[in-house]
């Protein structure tokens, strides 16, 4: 892990992003930009005039931003659960993908905090969540869990990030004050290599559970109430299961992305995204199942209330919603991804596509359909979204995406120390592992 | 290989005491918390059961945090004063 | 305690709205654009639902008042996350309007739909400004509001008796609502009175809550149409 060790030259195409920076770079932000100005317009209508701007009303008073909340906490899990997972179980193929997926988690889970401000009726009081919170709603247990996961994502994200800030240090002049101060004096000392390893090891285990009681506690703000079709024990783990599998097909997305712009085609190889999209089959497979349970449970059962919202969703005005998620979320990716020939990266990119889009139509599936169809008789009810909820959607992911880039101008997007320790001790440490696993050969006197 | 300079010492040390203020003012809300529902007998089990999860898991936190800086930055000025 | 609450005869609602009207000047609702009211924007903490049973020639109409059901055990004060919704003293359901930060879960969790947002910070026309009641504060944009069984009038009323030197006397609160109602359908007063008119009809056989199943022990009592007996 030396700074200046040879090898380094083999990996200067990751630190190019860093010194040099595109034409195109500059057309990208400045349209992001745009689209976030358009935003910002949009919330200062909202501020003035109230939620009215919005397409919410009596019944549905939750759209939109809440969908958006959910929707980005659960692309959170990409990052930390795939990388934290991947380092645990010493996948080596983890290398180029770790960093890429740590950012995601920090960058969206911040996104999805800031779309809750965007819903509140008076954002002026959102400090009063701090000063009078109450730990029976579970609107605490988001804000605490939250808080617990940024930070703890922030900390596994930097950590091995020291490392690679240190060469930046002594190699590219742009920045190095922040280098300089985010590197701690790296050297790459065993003394150091021991400490960062042992601290990684142990972030990588806290953040696991962390991360699962995120999406669990967002689950809760649905299911801790007593209406049909969200009062259902399933929540947690479901949300936890889609979470996981939003988070996977974002990250997928953002690596096709992230090769092709910076012509990393070296280090993102086939094989990578191959493996990545097993994983995604799995998990689509996986939702498939927790939302059939789901739904066979509540049609067997057959309680009135519960039955309005399941028809509402299967047949009534929600129907083309719902089959275009199970098309996007199980019978789209299944079908590209199940077969050698059609799993390749372009074919995982389209996977990937389908289920982000199901996975948002998921989320908006759970929540208006009950609103729509109170217990007591009232008035239909349809939600239409309105301008505003668009613009600050587009504008919410533009600031994803901006802030991504320039993530990858600052930093290194895949860990460089880590592709050097992959070629230097990986293969050594793999094949000590499988040798450990076989039989020991025996001794010629014990084979009478 | 050159010592950082002066001032990057102080902006690390900076840092370090910024996230320390974060995370005690963390746990000082979660405590501030406990004491309003105990006060207003606002179901205070639920926010105790919270605490001692939270709680601990961000102590933690800094502890790891306060591994790593003085792990890495101290082992520096130590080899640099051999 | 007092553990005020309404009695409802659906066999004497005749659906006149009398309530709802009352209820919209004793509270100061605004009145909403009918362009808004489309979108589903009006605030009515008073509503009039109405049942349409059977097929002709057997066919039932029947009307019932929904105020806030002022559950004993309410599930929006368990959401709330800053107490801005809370079960008082008087086992009124009461909404603290500058506390609320307008996160709308109470709304999501209240089974009966009694809660309502401001969407806009609706204009007055200085008219209506004159008719406000004094007593009764105006929302802003942006907070959650519904139902407060009239509780400025039991402020007033405590006020009274303490000017007095009396007790509160049984009868001196009641809702605008209940004092409104033309047919008497309408009863309120204090359960844990043994000799109010609520705890006596609350036993009576035709008694009955809505979505009692889900627990919440909402303290709007009902009673069914004479030939409906609830036997």
């Amino acid at each position: 892990m030396r700074p200046d060790a040879p090898t380094l030259e083999l990996d200067l195409a990751l630190i190019n992003p860093i010194v040099k920076t595109s034409r195109t770079f500059f057309i990208a932000a400045a349209f992001l930009l745009l689209v976030i100005l358009w935003a910002n317009l949009a919330y200062r209508s909202q501020l003035v005039e109230g939620l009215g701007v919005t397409g919410l009303n009596q019944p549905v008073s939750w759209g939109f931003y809440i969908t958006n909340f959910v929707f980005f906490i659960g692309i959170s899990h990409a990052g930390t659960l795939i990388s934290a997972i991947l380092r645990i179980a010493q996948a080596e193929w983890r290398r180029p993908i770790t960093r890429m997926a740590e950012v995601i988690t920090v960058v969206v889970l911040f996104l999805g905090a800031v779309n809750i401000i965007f819903d509140l009726g008076r954002p002026d009081r959102a400090l009063n969540v701090i000063y009078w919170g109450r730990y029976q709603s579970p609107l605490l247990w988001d804000v605490t869990s939250i808080t617990t996961y940024l930070t703890a994502s922030t900390i596994y994200l930097y950590l091995p990030l020291i490392p690679d800030v240190a060469i930046l240090r002594d190699r590219v002049s742009r920045f190095n004050w922040l280098y300089r101060i985010l590197a701690l004096g790296w050297r790459g000392t065993e003394r150091q290599e021991k400490v960062l390893q042992r601290a990684i090891a142990i972030m990588a285990i806290v953040v696991i559970p962390v991360a699962v009681s995120v999406h669990s506690v967002v689950s809760f703000v649905f299911s801790m109430t007593l209406q049909p079709m969200w009062h259902s024990t399933i929540f947690g783990p479901y949300f936890v299961v889609g979470a996981i599998f939003s988070g996977i097909a974002a990250l997928i997305i953002a690596m096709v992305v992230v090769r092709k712009v910076y012509h990393l085609e070296a280090y993102m190889k086939p094989i990578h995204f191959n493996y990545l999209s097993l994983l995604l089959l799995i998990m689509s497979l996986l939702w498939f199942y927790f939302t059939f349970a789901e739904y066979l449970t509540g049609y067997y059962g057959g309680e009135p209330e519960e039955m309005k919202v399941f028809w509402a969703k299967l047949t009534g005005d929600f129907a083309p919603f719902f089959w275009s998620m199970v098309l996007c979320n199980f019978f789209i990716p299944v079908l590209i991804l199940s077969f050698r020939r059609t799993r390749t990266i372009l074919g995982a990119l389209l996977a990937s596509s389908t289920v982000v889009i199901g996975m948002w139509i998921e989320r908006f599936i759970i929540i208006v359909p009950t609103l729509s169809h109170p217990r007591l008789p009232h008035a239909a009810a349809i939600y239409l979204p309105s301008l505003v909820e668009w613009a600050m959607f587009a504008g919410s992911i533009a600031t994803f995406i901006l802030l991504y880039m320039v993530f990858t101008k600052l930093f290194p997007i895949i860990s460089l120390w880590e592709i050097q320790e992959g070629r230097e001790v990986g293969l050594r440490h793999m094949e000590e592992r499988v040798r450990a696993y076989l039989p020991s050969t025996p001794t010629p006197s014990s084979q009478v | 290989m050159q010592r950082d300079p002066r001032w990057v010492l102080y902006v690390q040390n900076a840092g370090l005491f910024l996230f320390t203020v974060f995370v005690f003012g963390v746990i000082g809300w979660i405590i501030r918390l406990i004491r309003l529902s105990w006060t207003l007998d606002d179901s205070p089990s639920g926010s105790i059961a919270i605490s001692l999860i939270a709680i601990p898991v961000f102590l933690l936190l800094l502890g790891v945090v306060n591994y790593v800086f003085w792990g890495i930055r101290g082992a520096v000025e130590k080899e640099d004063s051999q | 305690m007092p553990r005020w609450a309404m009695v409802i005869d659906i066999d004497k609602c005749t659906g006149c709205q009398a309530c709802v009207l009352a209820c919209k000047a004793e509270n100061n609702i605004p009145a909403v654009s009918r362009e808004e009211s489309a979108r589903g924007r009006s605030i009515s903490w008073m509503r009039i639902l109405h049942e349409v049973e059977g097929e002709y020639p057997d066919v039932r109409l029947r009307f019932i008042p929904r105020p806030c059901m002022h559950c004993d055990n309410p599930p929006c004060t368990k959401v709330c996350p800053v107490m801005a919704t809370y079960k008082d003293r008087d086992g009124i359901v009461a909404q603290i309007y500058p506390r609320c930060i307008g996160c709308r879960f109470c709304m999501a969790a209240c089974p009966y739909t009694v809660k309502y947002f401001n969407w806009h910070t609706y204009e007055m026309p200085n008219l209506q400004q004159r008719m406000h009641n004094p007593d009764v504060s105006v929302r802003t944009k942006g907070v959650v509001e519904k139902c407060t069984f009239c509780h400025h009038r039991l402020q007033r009323a405590h006020d009274e008796a303490r000017r007095q030197g009396r007790p509160l006397e049984a009868g001196s609160y009641t809702t605008a609502c209940s004092q409104t109602c033309p047919t008497g359908a309408i009863r309120f007063g204090d359960l844990d009175d043994r000799d109010s008119e609520v705890a006596r009809l609350a036993k009576s056989p035709r008694a009955f809550r809505l979505l009692a199943e889900l627990g919440t022990q909402p303290k709007v009592i009902y009673l069914t149409e004479r030939d409906r007996h609830a036997t």
